[in-house]
């Protein structure tokens, strides 16, 4: 048995923050990670001499002063980012044929957008400055509200992003080409709520950054960082079982057993509840989380582009122009997010929405590789179709499917649990004192909302003094 | 919907969900001798708004309600609002 203050479970970005933040403390800390190496998620993938990302393409907050960037700062971690998009645009392209260009930051959008849709520019200005109060006033969001880490904190706005669009605008290809970004975060537009979509769009059309050296470089940040804070790193180690023993939690692996005073989960909440005790929950809760929905799993081909440079960052091939439809993962005719890496190769990643159901996509079924190439043969010729000035420079290097993602990070939705406004909330807490959970499906989504999440349960960690 | 109807459908839910004896669901019983914590608050906030169509979050203030018969009020009076 290995003794320690603390323990985290999972080395995600969540797992890595709440790590180095219990080691702030003084703490004797533990890290577990099931997988050969940290955060799989953003660690990328190199092959046949080119790059991918798999987990980080962009985020906000990242300039001098913001939330991002003092979040690193805080955390020790030397990440150096970059403004994207600052006079760059995404591609959104609707069902009718239109492609519309949505310019960033804002005043470029609000122009670009203005133009093409004259009739909505009014709209479109109420839209956008409700977009950028409930970004600015976001609770989790906001250092200087002091409601950053406020569990109760209101959502900003009692409405879907659906209803909000729907009580904005007329045109409906308007409200398609600004609800694409709910592909961000995975929870479609009639069940996210506005605010916290605003956290993420208006996050983006406020100044979006890439980090020099992508997901690679933020997960070697923290290496280093982990490192230096004298956290022990346990590779390949994968989490069995939780139990108390007095105000002791002991922690079984596949390897060697811990004990800690406090444990901290930072895996998929499903998958928490598996291994953790039976009293960490009233059985009502437990329930309701393992109703959650996943969000949609991600079918993904990744591609070298050979062709001259592509302004967009992202292209967005919508199959419906309403986009709670594009979230329809038995979709036969499904839409794409086609991202392009910032760097001077321009590798390409094209998603799109498929069931997380394990049983959907499964390796050990006896099919798996027949439907996968199928499906891979498909995507391709509705790129040829779609967009075939992009589709004739591409050379397919790669694929993934939600099967790929379950083996590396033990889970198949592509961002872990949907956050729907109108189902119960993960919370940090359980009913066991010194036991807490944080991550992506907890309160709220992404690369900062994990962290934010990490920095919730430090708050309750210390001031638990188990 | 009626009081008494409310007051009927809040007791079953908590009994039900938060494994509560239904005798002691009285208008003055306050929550934490019922035994309720902060994370069955924010749960038992959902299950409500859920039951009812009805938004808590946003218009919840501190010291709303710290006993059940709070709860009974509030969630009449929004009730009431998403009515009128
Ligand atoms: C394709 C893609 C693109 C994305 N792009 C962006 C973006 O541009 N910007 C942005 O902000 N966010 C983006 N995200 C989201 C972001 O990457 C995630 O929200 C974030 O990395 C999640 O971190 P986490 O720590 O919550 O979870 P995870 O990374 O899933 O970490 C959990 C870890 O726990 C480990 N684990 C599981 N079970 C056990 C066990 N029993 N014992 C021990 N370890 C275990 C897993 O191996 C995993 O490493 C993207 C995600 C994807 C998939």
């Amino acid at each position: 048995m290995l003794n320690y203050d603390e323990l985290i479970i999972g080395g995600g970005i969540s797992g890595m923050a709440a790590s180095l933040l219990s080691a702030k403390r003084g703490k004797k800390t533990a890290l577990l990670e099931a997988g050969a190496t940290l955060s799989p998620t953003l660690s990328g993938f190199t092959r046949a001499a080119a790059h991918f990302e798999t987990g980080f393409h962009y985020a906000f907050g990242l300039g001098e002063g913001e939330i991002g960037q003092y979040f690193f700062d805080l955390l020790g971690l030397d990440i150096k980012s970059y403004p994207l998009l600052q006079n760059g645009y995404d591609e959104i392209h609707l069902p009718s044929g239109r492609i519309v260009k949505l310019a960033y930051p804002r005043q470029n959008l609000e122009h670009s957008l203005g133009e093409v849709f004259p009739e909505e520019k009014e709209n479109l200005k109420k839209y956008l400055d409700k977009l950028e109060d409930c970004f600015l006033n976001s609770a989790y969001l906001n250092l200087h509200r002091d409601k950053t880490l406020d569990l109760n904190a209101p959502v900003d706005t009692p409405k879907s992003l659906q209803e909000v669009l729907d009580e904005c605008f007329k045109s409906d290809e308007i409200k398609a080409v600004l609800a694409a970004s709910s592909f961000l975060h995975g929870t479609p537009p009639n069940k996210i709520s506005f605010g916290m979509h605003a956290c993420i769009a208006g996050g983006l059309f406020h100044g979006a950054y890439g980090v020099l050296g992508g997901g690679k470089a933020i997960v070697n940040a923290f290496e280093k960082a982990l490192k230096k804070a004298g956290v022990d790193v346990f590779l390949n180690t994968k989490a069995t079982s939780i139990e108390e023993d007095g105000d002791k939690k002991i922690i079984r692996t596949n390897k060697d057993s811990f004990a800690c005073d406090i444990c901290i989960s930072s895996i998929h909440p499903k998958e928490f509840l598996k291994i953790a005790p039976q009293n960490a929950y009233r059985e009502g809760y437990k329930t309701r989380v393992n109703a959650l929905e996943e969000t949609p799993g991600f079918f993904t081909l990744y591609a070298k582009y050979k062709g001259p440079r592509v302004e967009a960052s992202n292209i967005y091939l919508l199959s419906k122009t309403n986009v709670v439809d594009c979230f329809n993962t038995n979709s036969n005719n499904p839409s794409y997010y086609i991202n392009f890496s910032p760097d001077k190769e321009q590798n390409v990643s094209i998603i799109s929405f498929t069931s997380p159901e394990p049983a959907v996509w499964n390796k050990n079924s006896p099919d798996y590789q027949e439907r996968k190439n199928n499906y891979s043969l498909r995507i391709k010729n509705d790129i040829n179709k779609l967009a075939p000035d992009i589709a004739k420079y591409l050379e397919y290097i790669e694929v993934s499917t939600p099967a790929t993602s379950r083996r590396y990070v033990g889970y198949s939705g592509g961002y872990g649990l949907m956050h729907d406004m109108y189902k119960t909330k993960v919370l940090p807490m359980t009913k066991i004192k010194g036991l807490y959970l944080c991550g992506q499906s907890v309160l709220v989504p992404g690369l900062l909302g994990s962290i934010i999440t990490s920095l919730m349960v430090d708050k309750m960690a210390e001031a638990a003094n188990v | 919907m009626q009081k008494e109807e409310i007051i009927k459908q809040i007791n079953a839910a908590l009994a039900k969900e938060f494994e509560l004896d239904e005798s002691m669901l009285t208008p003055d019983a306050d929550f934490v001798k019922l035994g309720l914590d902060s994370l069955d608050a924010v749960d038992m906030v959902i299950v409500l708004e859920q039951m009812f169509k009805i938004d808590i979050r946003n218009n919840y203030k501190v010291g709303d309600f710290g006993t059940l018969g709070g709860l009974y009020d509030f969630v009449e009076r929004l009730i009431k609002q998403k009515n009128a």
